[in-house]
Parts: C-alpha cells; sequence; structure tokens
C-alpha cells in the first residue's frame, strides 16, 4: 500500500498526520509504534514547511515489514548534515530535536541534501514481529528494501 | 485546537486539550491563558493533555514556555494525563520538560499544587 501527501502548511502536516495515524493502526502497529510513527512524520513535515516551504510525502506500507516515509522538498537544503543532526541545532531558534529525534525513533534513517537543490529524507520503522498479523505471510519475500546507502542506526 | 474551555477549581485554572496545535492555535492558547491567570489570580495551572494523540518537540516547546510565563506571574503548572507511550517516546528523543512538573491525574496534579503552596506558605 502507498501513497502520498502534499505538504504546504501546518494544516496539511496534521491532515497528512491524521492519515498517517488512521493507516498504521488499521495495520496493527502497536500504540508506541503509532505514536513514534506519528511524532517522527510531524517533526519531518514540520520541518519542510518551516524550513524549504513545503515538499511531499510518500508512504509505502507492507505487510510483514513496516512503514517507510520519504519526505522530498526543493526548499535550500542542508549545508551541514552532521550539523544538523546533531541535538539542538537549530537555524531558527527553536529546540533543534526534530532531526536527530526522528533518528532515534526509526529503525532506517537516511538524509540527502544539496544546497540549493532541496533535501530528501527517508525513515523508515519495522512492524514488530510480535504483532505482524500472519495472514500475508511471505508474500513480501524478495521484497526487503535496500537500506545500504546512507546513514543507519547503531 | 477548536476549542478552548478554562475552568475554575480551588484557585486553579484546569484547561483540557483537544486536538492538534498549529502556530496560531498555540499563540491563542497562551495569550488566552495568561489572561485567564491574570484575571482570576490563579494559583496552579492544570493542563490536561490525556486527549492528545502525540506530542512533538514543538507542542513540547510550548508546554514549557508556557510554564515560564505562568511561573512569571507566580502560578505553578503541572502537565496532566500524558500517555506512558508518549513519555517514553519524548525521552527516547532527548526531550525533557525542565521546570514543568507533572502528574498522572488531575487528583493528583492538584495534590502537588496544594504541596507547592503549603511550601510558599511555609517560607513565609
Ligand atoms: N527540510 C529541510 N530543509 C532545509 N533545512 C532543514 C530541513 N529540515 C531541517 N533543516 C535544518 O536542520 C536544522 C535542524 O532541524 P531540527 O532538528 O528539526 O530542528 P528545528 O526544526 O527545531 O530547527 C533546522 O534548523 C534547519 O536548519
Ligand atoms: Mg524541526
Amino acid at each position: 500500500m502507498n501513497g502520498s501527501f502534499d505538504i504546504i502548511s501546518e494544516e496539511d502536516v496534521l491532515h497528512a498526520g491524521n492519515e498517517i495515524s488512521r493507516l498504521t493502526r488499521e495495520k496493527g502497529f502497536s500504540i508506541l509504534d503509532r505514536i513514534q510513527i506519528r511524532t517522527a512524520f510531524s517533526e519531518l513535515a514540520r520541518n519542510m514547511v518551516v524550513h524549504a516551504g513545503g515538499g511531499k510525502v510518500q508512504y509505502t506500507l507492507l505487510d510483514d515489514w513496516g512503514l517507510q516515509l520519504v519526505f522530498e522538498d526543493h526548499g535550500p537544503g542542508i549545508p551541514d548534515i552532521g550539523k544538523a543532526m546533531s541535538t539542538g541545532f537549530s537555524t531558527t531558534k527553536s529546540m533543534g530535536l526534530g532531526l536527530p529525534g526522528s533518528k532515534k525513533l526509526a529503525d532506517d534513517f537516511h538524509v540527502v541534501s544539496k544546497p540549493g537543490e532541496g533535501t530528501k529524507i527517508t525513515f523508515f520503522r519495522k512492524i514488530r514481529n510480535d504483532q505482524v498479523n500472519n495472514k500475508n505471510e511471505g508474500i513480501n519475500n524478495g521484497q526487503r528494501h535496500d537500506f545500504s546507502r546512507g546513514e543507519r542506526n547503531g | 485546537m477548536a476549542e478552548l474551555s478554562f475552568l475554575t477549581f480551588r484557585g486553579n485554572i484546569i484547561v483540557a486539550l483537544h486536538g492538534e496545535m498549529t502556530d496560531s492555535s498555540v499563540r491563542n492558547f497562551q495569550s488566552h491563558l495568561l489572561e485567564e491567570i491574570e484575571r482570576i489570580h490563579a494559583r496552579g495551572l492544570i493542563i490536561d493533555i490525556s486527549a492528545l494523540e502525540f506530542v512533538d518537540s514543538y507542542m513540547a516547546r510550548v508546554f514549557v514556555e508556557t510554564a515560564k510565563m505562568a511561573q512569571l506571574m507566580d502560578t505553578r503548572t503541572v502537565l496532566v494525563g500524558m500517555k506512558p507511550e508518549i513519555a517514553i517516546t519524548l525521552i527516547q528523543m532527548g526531550l525533557s520538560f525542565e521546570g514543568v512538573f507533572s502528574a498522572v491525574n488531575l487528583d493528583r496534579g492538584l495534590e502537588i499544587l496544594e504541596k507547592e503552596r503549603a511550601r510558599k506558605r511555609g517560607r513565609r
């Protein structure tokens, strides 16, 4: 299952966030997973509105696999990703926890950004094994996505 | 955040948050709250967040800021009813609610405010 949302305003962040919450609830993610996905979604989508003038989120939800969110914008880009990923760094005098915090909530997380071109952030959260409904077992074999590029969570 | 209703109980303001917060609704929330604190000379402020589905760093900042503003008016703030999964998430992200009391429910929140008041009287 996949789809996308255009994110221009704060209202778009809320609307799309509600949809993501609904999808993860329907797919049987635990409360903790749902809350953490929603929180990371809010951080990264809000970043697009605040720092890049808007962008697009694509979601891919697969049984027995998890949820991938790709946030893509054509804003100013992030000149120093390492700096932006560090706790407390903010160019808008806010908390500077959105990027590092979202990474901590992810099973896989990577940032690609080019100054002047834009930013693409991939967030992936597994469905925990104990909560996968067994009905579709095996269907997604061979569809495991490759996260070998970009940063990984330790 | 559609409507905001303030409840007053023994000199404390109780406000429950529902739904989501955008920049403009947050500014609205803060200014109404401060007006109300001033109007009734509130001794304590309870913000009930048990209906919130999640709390991100933006919302967390609003709570901390609001508590600081209230503190300047000699009003203590207690955040009440945070879901355990939200608390876990905030800690995992590295967020802290410095200077804000928190309690599992309204009763415990009011208890904290009573104790704070007694402590203040004791100091006089
Ligand atoms: N989509 C984006 N486009 C451009 N810059 C971004 C984007 N997302 C984040 N940044 C930069 O990274 C910094 C850190 O982001 P974040 O951790 O969310 O903190 P905050 O949003 O509170 O500033 C931001 O201050 C901004 O400079
Ligand atoms: Mg941010």
